[in-house]
């Protein structure tokens, strides 16, 4: 494991699938106010079927005006660009995009699945939390995590629970916590702190590592999960467990991780 | 060892201490009173007795509230404190408004002679009797009445702190009850040592009086606990709010649709129902997170028991139907700008904002027979594409005509809309 953080490879996009539903309302704004606050444009797609006829501008202009109406004047910045059709899920590696199908379904996506629940990203006070296991996945998400907290003024929870170890008495779960663990937790903080943001860990001893992650989360008032895809497990992944379950908004990182700059 | 602290918390070692001091307390004012020929001290010898009476009534009611909940008794039967506590509340009060009547009227005596004499002649009042001792007697009555204080001090502290931490509201109401007694009893000593220090025994009614008002004050407070918790008084919009607030801030929640309170005993039910559209399982962490945060909140708020229900309801769903005109042919559907371009009538279920079925119907021939499928199928709103410039057909004029909404959606694909 690396112990200086490395370099983010900074996200140029946030992106969204236009839906005009419920749900897609809910994802259209999530996406545009995140959009807003990390600087970067919103990149609306519409998927357009390649068999059809072809995109054109009066296409490009009545949904520019159908997204403009649903996310508000404030939101309408000038950032956000015309949507673009697509009839596959091409999405760019330095793309987040707000889609809770794609964080369930394609690995190599940064995906922000909300679940039924808006982002609190204006709620400065709600942390992101960041679970921590033994593996390379959680510092790949306290990178991406520290990088995005930097930009949206938030405050990061790292959060550990681990396995009691049988040979230690200890009532206090920092006692039990592997050295595996220990390191990726120290580089988390590395990482927070470089990213000049305030960082808290919380270790427990829950009896279900899900269970624990998602209590807590909802415990902290998190505005959001952020986890990265490991390689390592064959099956019952946390992070699938965790968009099962999960009713705050999870962001999934890809592999290899964007994140965004973080700028002073 | 480890037992010790649990033992001394236990409600009925608690009140076997209470009885076995007036037990004392009942024997020796009793002996001392008859030597002294005290009224005074005998009185308050019977008093105590009848306190005997009440701290059984008080067992009694503890065993009963201990009793664990069943069919019949869903929330156990924990009310049987409240009553408890109204009848101590009354009790109380009267014999405060007893005391301060008698301290009343004894001052009158002492320095209104002539309306105490005047009083006497239109009210049957009977005149208290001073104290007869010597100086061989004194040290022995201040030591009765001093150490009695002292003794309902310190029991009563303990019964009222172990009836606060189990929550045996009939306990804190017989605890406090005790203090009252306490305060009479530093009154009587006080005038005790009036009468034989400056030949003052007057003393004594002033200080009644303070101690009166203090009991009233106290009975009144106990008695309303009793009757808010039998007519399941709520536990406080002030608790209610912050209940409120709290779940307002879990994620997932549309709104707070309810929060009732009430009280049973000194126990809290707190029923909450919230809306939401999470499913089950996320559902499940937010309830579990919820019963604990309340669990503590009504722990650090004078609840130590309580009962928590918390139900999660979906928001209404608003069906309706809408009917999307749809071009299909084998390359797939795609919305058409108007009827008169589209092979059929996507009629659509909408719930909570979402299409949650739909069914293809071909267009009609005639304008007329679309507008009657439509009325039909009980469609409010006919969609089509915001193509440019597109003159409305007959069909859609019609629609108009019937009520029938049109709504232009700005994509021709049909995955836009759920469909």
């Amino acid at each position: 494991m690396s112990e200086i953080p490395e370099v983010p490879i900074p996200i140029r996009t946030v992106a969204v699938r236009f839906r005009d539903t419920r749900t897609g309302g809910v994802a259209l704004r999530a996406a545009a106010r995140l959009a807003r606050a990390l600087g970067c444009p919103l990149d609306v797609s519409v998927p357009h079927p390649a068999t059809r006829q072809s995109w054109t501008a009066d296409d490009a202009d009545r949904v520019t005006d159908a997204v403009r109406a649903r996310i508000g004047n404030d939101l309408a910045f000038a950032g956000a660009t015309r949507p673009k059709p697509c009839c596959t899920d091409a999405w760019s590696n330095d793309a987040l995009v707000v889609d809770a199908e794609l964080a369930r379904t394609q690995r190599d996506v940064t995906a922000l699945a909300l679940t039924d629940t808006e982002f609190r990203m204006d709620d400065r006070t709600a942390p992101l939390v960041v679970p921590i296991g033994d593996g390379e996945s959680g510092i790949t998400g306290a990178r991406v995590a520290a990088a995005l907290a930097a930009r949206l003024g938030a405050p990061l929870r790292f959060y550990h629970t681990t396995w009691r170890n049988p040979e230690c008495v200890s009532e206090f779960p920092n006692d039990h916590v592997s050295g595996a663990a220990d390191t990726v937790l120290r580089i988390a903080r590395l990482a927070a702190t470089a990213a000049r943001v305030p960082h808290e860990t919380v270790i427990e001893t829950a009896p279900d590592v899900t269970d624990g992650m998602i209590r807590a989360a909802i415990r902290f008032h998190a505005s959001c999960v952020v986890v990265a895809r490991g390689g390592r497990t064959g099956k019952g992944s946390y992070v699938d467990q965790l968009l099962a379950e999960s009713p705050i908004p999870v962001l999934v990182v890809s592999a290899p991780n964007p994140c965004p700059e973080v700028r002073p | 060892m480890s037992t010790t602290p649990t033992r001394s918390r236990s409600p009925y070692v608690v009140m076997g201490v209470v009885l076995a001091m007036y037990a004392v307390k009942v024997t020796v004012k009793l002996s001392v009173g008859h030597a002294v020929h005290s009224p005074v001290i005998t009185g308050d010898g019977y008093h105590n007795a009848s306190d005997i009476l009440e701290a059984l009534l008080v067992l009694l009611t503890i065993a009963i509230a201990r009793l664990p909940g069943n069919s019949d008794y869903p929330f156990g039967r924990r009310n049987i404190e409240s009553v408890a506590e109204l009848g101590i509340g009354i009790l109380l009060t009267a014999a405060a408004t007893w005391i301060a009547c008698t301290s009343a009227i004894a001052l009158i005596r002492e320095f209104l002679p002539g309306t105490y004499t005047s009083l006497r002649s239109t009210i049957p009042i009977s005149a208290p009797q001073p104290l007869r001792m010597g100086s061989a007697q004194f040290p022995w009555v201040v030591g009765v009445t001093g150490g009695s204080a002292v003794c309902s001090f310190l029991v009563s502290q303990y019964e009222i702190a172990v009836g606060r931490a189990t929550g045996h509201g009939s306990m804190v109401a017989d605890g406090e009850e005790t203090r009252g007694d306490g305060c009479i009893e530093l009154a009587v000593c006080a005038g005790i040592i009036g009468e034989y220090a400056f030949g003052a025994p007057w003393l004594e009614y002033p200080l009644a009086l303070g101690v009166a008002v203090f009991m009233t004050r106290t009975g009144i407070e106990i008695a309303h606990r009793g009757w808010g918790g039998i007519l399941q008084r709520s536990i406080g919009t002030e608790h209610e709010t912050a209940i409120r607030e709290e779940a307002a801030r879990l994620p997932g929640i549309v709104a707070v649709a309810d929060c009732t309170t009430f009280r049973v005993g000194r126990a809290a039910v707190v029923i909450v129902k919230l809306v939401t559209r999470l499913g089950p399982a996320a559902t499940a962490h937010v309830k579990a997170v919820f019963l604990e945060w309340l669990a503590a909140y009504l722990r650090d708020h004078e609840f130590p028991e309580s009962a928590r229900y918390v139900r999660f309801d979906p928001p209404p769903k608003h069906p309706h139907r809408v009917a999307y005109v749809v071009a299909v042919d084998d390359r797939g559907a795609v919305i058409a700008p108007t009827v008169a371009d589209a092979t059929h009538l996507r009629i659509s279920d909408v719930a909570d904002g979402e299409v949650v079925r739909w069914a293809d119907v071909e267009v009609p021939r005639s304008p007329e027979d679309v507008v009657a499928l439509l009325r039909e199928k009980r469609v409010r709103v006919l969609r089509t594409l915001d193509a440019p410039s597109p003159q409305p057909s007959d069909a859609e004029t019609l629609a108009a005509g019937a009520g029938i909404t049109r709504e232009r959606v700005p994509s021709c694909v049909t995955d836009v809309y759920g469909l």
